[in-house]
This record gives C-alpha cells, structure tokens and sequence, in this order.
C-alpha cells in the first residue's frame, strides 16, 4: 500500500542553490548575478507570456481566446452585478464542507485502518477499487440519491477526496518506528493514548501530504458539481458563459476557481506551520543511527 | 541476605525462522539480580542480550524457564520500572519537558498535577538539561536527547532502570562523559540496574557486575565481578592495574567467543 502514496514532500531540498554559496570558490562569485536573473525569471515569463495573449488575443475572434485586459474587465463587471461574489462563497462553501468531512472520515478511517489489521483487510478492496475508479463516473448516481442541491456537491467533493486522506493517514499511521510503540508499552499508555499520543502525531506529515493532493481532487469535484450538477456558485458561472460564448468572462471564473484553490493551500500551510512546527524537522531516530 | 529484585532461571527462547527451523536466540539463561545492584550485560551482536533486556521490560516473550522481578513473573510490562532506548526514542513532537513527562503515564492519577510538576523539573535539574526545556528533540545532540530518555525513565522513580545501549549512538568524549554522569545519576536513584553495552571499558566502569554472553545459541558465558567502591573516579580507575586486569578478562571473554566463531556464518539477529 506504500508505494500509493503521492508527493511525500516532507523534507526540502530548495535550500541547495544558497548554501553553494558558502564555498568561497571564485565561481560562487560569477553565480551572484545568474542567481538575481533567477529570481526575476518567473517574473518575466509571466509578463511575456501575458503580453503574447493580448497581442494573439486582440488579433482573433474574441469567443476563442479573448484578452488579459478584457478578462479583468469582465472580473470587474461580474463583481459589480453582484454575481462573482456570491459564487465565491458558493465555491469555497461547497468545497470546505466537502473537504472537511473528507478530513474527518479520512483520517478517522486511516487511523482504524493502521492500528487494525482485520479493519485493514476488511476495507482495502474497497479502497483499491475506489482509488482505480473513475469516480466523475459516479455523478449521475449522486443526484440519484442526494438531488441537484448543496447535498450532492458536497457528495461528489467528498468522494474525490477522501481516499488520499484515507491512504495517507493509514501509511503514515502505520510507519510509527517500532522504538515508538515499546515507549508506550513500557509507560503503559492506553489503546486511545496510543493513537493520540502517538501513531496519530507520527501521521501528521504523511496527512498533510495527503491533503494537499485531497484538495486538488476536492476542487475537481467541486467545480464538476456546481457545472452538472446543480448550474451554481463558480462552476455554474463558468457554464453558464461557455454556452453563452463570453470567453472572457469564462475565464474571469476560472481565474477565481484558481483563488479558491490557493486559497487552500495557504491555509493548509498556515495550519502545519501553527500548529505542526515539527513537521518536516529530522527525528530522532533519523539523526542518531547510522 | 535480601531477596533479589530480578530472579532469571533457565530462560529460552527461539525465533522461528521459514524454512530454515528455529533460531535459538537464548538458551538456559540464569543469574540473580540483587538490590541496587548494577550489572552489564555484555557479548557480540546476536548473542541476545536486547533480548534478555526486552524480556525484563516486557516487550519481549519468552518461551522457557521464567524472569521475575521482586518475586513475581514477568507477563506483560512490570510495574515500577524504567526503560532507556538505543536512539532515545524521543516523540519528535513533543518538546523536552513534555516527553519527560510522558514517563508519568502510568501513575497519573496518582500524582497531582503541581507534583507531576515538581517531579518533571526535579529530573531536568538532574539530568543538566536545564534551559532545553521547550526545546523540541531534534534541536538537540545525540548526547542531549539521550539524557532527556534518561530522565524519563527515572521520573517515575523506578525500583528498576533498564538500558540498552543508550551511549551506543554517541561520539567517544560526550559517551565518557555521559557514562560518568550516569554513573552519579543511577547511583542516587539506588535503583537496581541492567545495562546492555557492547563496549568493555564502559561495562567495566559502571557494573558491580558484568555477564558476558556467547552466542548461537545466546547463553551467559561468564559473570564477572567488578569489586571496587562507587562512586569510582575514571582517572583513578582507567590507572588501576587490577581494574586494567578485569577490562583484560572480559576482553579475553568476549574476542575470545569472537575468534572462535570467526568462521562460522555471521548471525543477522538484532542485539
């Protein structure tokens, strides 16, 4: 079951190109100005990039590309007629309520499933088949049982997500160093203590992964409920001026789409950073042995 | 004399092993330990000495003879003992304090929570990790997380402190200083002590009594008494010659089992 586990980005390697620095070589000296190029590189790319568009966009049919400028002005159009706001809200409530139970099950699935080798078994075909699945497939059925309504988007945001938290947490559960599980013997911890002092913090940066890649797939299942599922918030903006041909407006929605996931992931940061300082920091297994 | 606080006799056990059978991990194991005694147990990898200390602790089964500990079998983990890990084991997430502190689990209730308190401090003062507080485990050495296992396995005021190969991680200088700091730390604690090592100086300058253990089958070779007084001054003692004839015997003991086997398969076995 390892091997399924995405993007375990918990240690980073991004401190190379400063530390290369400290080796005083005459060559660290040529580097100075290739690194400041560097930096403004992504910078520059964007610019370029957004110049192009309006230069190709401003030559085309409008209903096939449009233009940076006019996609900002159809931003601003869309705000004052009291439309993108509400979408907004819309989105990022369809996606935290979604999201959220998916955290909840996930990782309380996980957990069960890491310390209980019969929930285990019981419950690992179940997750291979929904992981190997194409659950998109599963809409029509969704609406069968929950409607067009709030209900079903938060269903199909849920379905999307929740097997990463699920596979993530059970991994990371289930990686606990054995010299762990001997400490809570020996200080006699009960079968909850275990978890919550424990296997569930060893989880912590194995769910964090997990979520990261839960929340692509939660706004994937978002934006996909509120496109055909009920024709609201964000998703439904974004239809609606797709069958309506107002490319630029279509794509002020997209862009906004775009907020609400980064949005996400700042959180996500934000609440590892607060709340999980040690994440990502060497344990003290890894730094003692060799 | 006083009964003993750990009582080993004829203790075996055996690792199955697929296809090729059995692997005889220890083989009728018996000694006594006595009332604030500290003894080490010394031998090669795979001679089953984690083991035999596991088996004290309760992590580990054992399937012939029996190991009690002031007078009752061991099944499960005893009470009133304090176990000090190889890599310290510390939870990464935990700040100093807090996983010293994890060593009061099994008495809560019993202790108030300021008691708790004072008792936390008291080992942090002992220990000489005053200001690392709030540090969290990996800001800290080697040598320093290693004291911080130490203190948690003493902050219940166990009867019986168990260690395995605590110092076996850590560079020579801070593992000479640690052993005699130990050596102080363990003395006032008057707990009855077994120290699992692989290193004959440090066995020598700590135990009352060393068993030195052969393997393939795991049994005790030898026990070999260390008889000079604590607290013992490693200047004084590293010069001693009769102290350098003790280090010689064990020595003899432990490279003699070495060169014996040297031809025979080396065993895998965790120590």
């Amino acid at each position: 079951m390892a091997d399924r586990v995405a993007s375990m980005s918990v240690t980073s390697f991004g401190v190379a190109d400063e530390v290369s620095d400290d080796l005083g070589e005459p060559k660290a000296r040529s580097d100075r100005p290739s690194r400041n190029l560097k930096r403004i590189l992504p910078v520059v790319s964007v610019l370029v990039v957004l110049g192009l568009w309006q230069l190709i966009g401003s030559r085309i049919n409008p209903i096939l590309l449009s233009t940076p400028t006019s996609t900002i002005s159809a931003f601003g159009h869309m705000i004052s007629r009291g439309q993108l706001i509400p979408a907004f809200f819309t989105a990022m409530e369809d996606l935290w309520v979604g999201f959220g139970l998916a955290i909840v099950v996930g990782i309380a699935t996980g957990v069960l499933m890491g310390r209980s080798e019969v929930a285990e078994k019981i419950l690992d075909p179940y997750i291979n088949f929904f992981q190997a699945t194409p659950l998109i497939a599963l809409v029509p059925l969704v609406v069968i049982w929950f409607g067009v309504g709030f209900e079903a988007r938060v269903a199909v945001t849920f379905v999307l997500a929740v097997w990463s938290v699920i596979i993530n947490t059970f991994v990371g559960v289930r990686s606990t160093p054995s010299a762990l599980i001997d400490v809570a013997s020996i200080y006699k911890l009960s079968r909850w203590e275990v978890v919550s002092k424990i296997t569930l913090p060893n989880a912590v940066p194995y769910i964090f992964a997990g979520l990261r890649i839960a929340l692509g797939k939660a706004l994937i299942g978002m934006l996909i409920a509120e496109m055909e599922v009920s024709v609201t918030g964000l998703g439904g903006l974004v239809t609606n001026y797709g069958n309506s041909f107002q490319t630029a407006y279509l794509l002020a929605g997209v862009f906004t789409a775009s907020v609400v996931g980064v949005i996400g992931v700042i959180l996500l940061n934000l609440v590892k950073r607060r709340f999980f300082p040690w994440v990502g920091a060497t344990t003290s297994e890894q730094q003692v042995r060799f | 004399m006083e009964a003993p606080v750990i009582e080993v006799s004829h203790v075996g056990k055996r690792f199955w092993q697929g296809k090729s059978g059995a692997f005889i991990a220890l083989k009728d194991v018996s000694f006594n330990v006595g009332k604030g005694e500290f003894i080490s147990i010394i031998g090669a990898s795979g001679c089953g000495k984690t083991t035999l200390l596991r088996m004290f602790g309760g992590l580990t089964t054992y399937d012939a003879g029996s190991i009690k500990i002031r007078g009752s079998v061991v099944r499960g983990v005893p009470d009133r003992i304090g176990f000090v890990f190889q890599a310290a084991a510390l939870l990464p997430w935990r700040s100093v304090w807090d996983n010293i502190a994890l060593g009061l689990t099994a008495v809560k209730g019993v202790l108030s929570e300021s008691e708790k308190r004072s008792r936390v401090d008291a080992q942090i003062e002992l220990t000489g990790l005053k200001g690392f507080e709030q540090s969290l485990p990996h800001q800290l050495s080697g040598g320093m997380q290693q004291r911080v296992g130490l203190a948690r396995a003493l902050v219940a005021e166990p009867s019986v402190l168990l260690m395995d190969e605590p110092l076996g991680a850590l560079d020579a200088f801070t593992r000479m200083r640690l052993q005699e700091e130990l050596a102080a730390i363990v003395a006032r604690t008057e707990a009855t002590t077994v120290f699992v090592t692989h290193d004959v100086d440090e066995a020598v300058f700590l135990s009352d009594r060393i068993i030195v253990m052969e393997r393939a089958p795991g049994r005790v070779n030898q026990i070999v008494t260390v008889p000079f007084d604590k607290p013992r001054v490693r200047r004084e003692f590293i010069g001693d010659p009769k102290v350098a004839h003790i280090r010689d015997e064990v020595l003899a003991l432990v490279t003699e089992e070495l060169l014996s086997r040297a031809s025979t398969t080396e065993t895998a076995f965790r120590t």
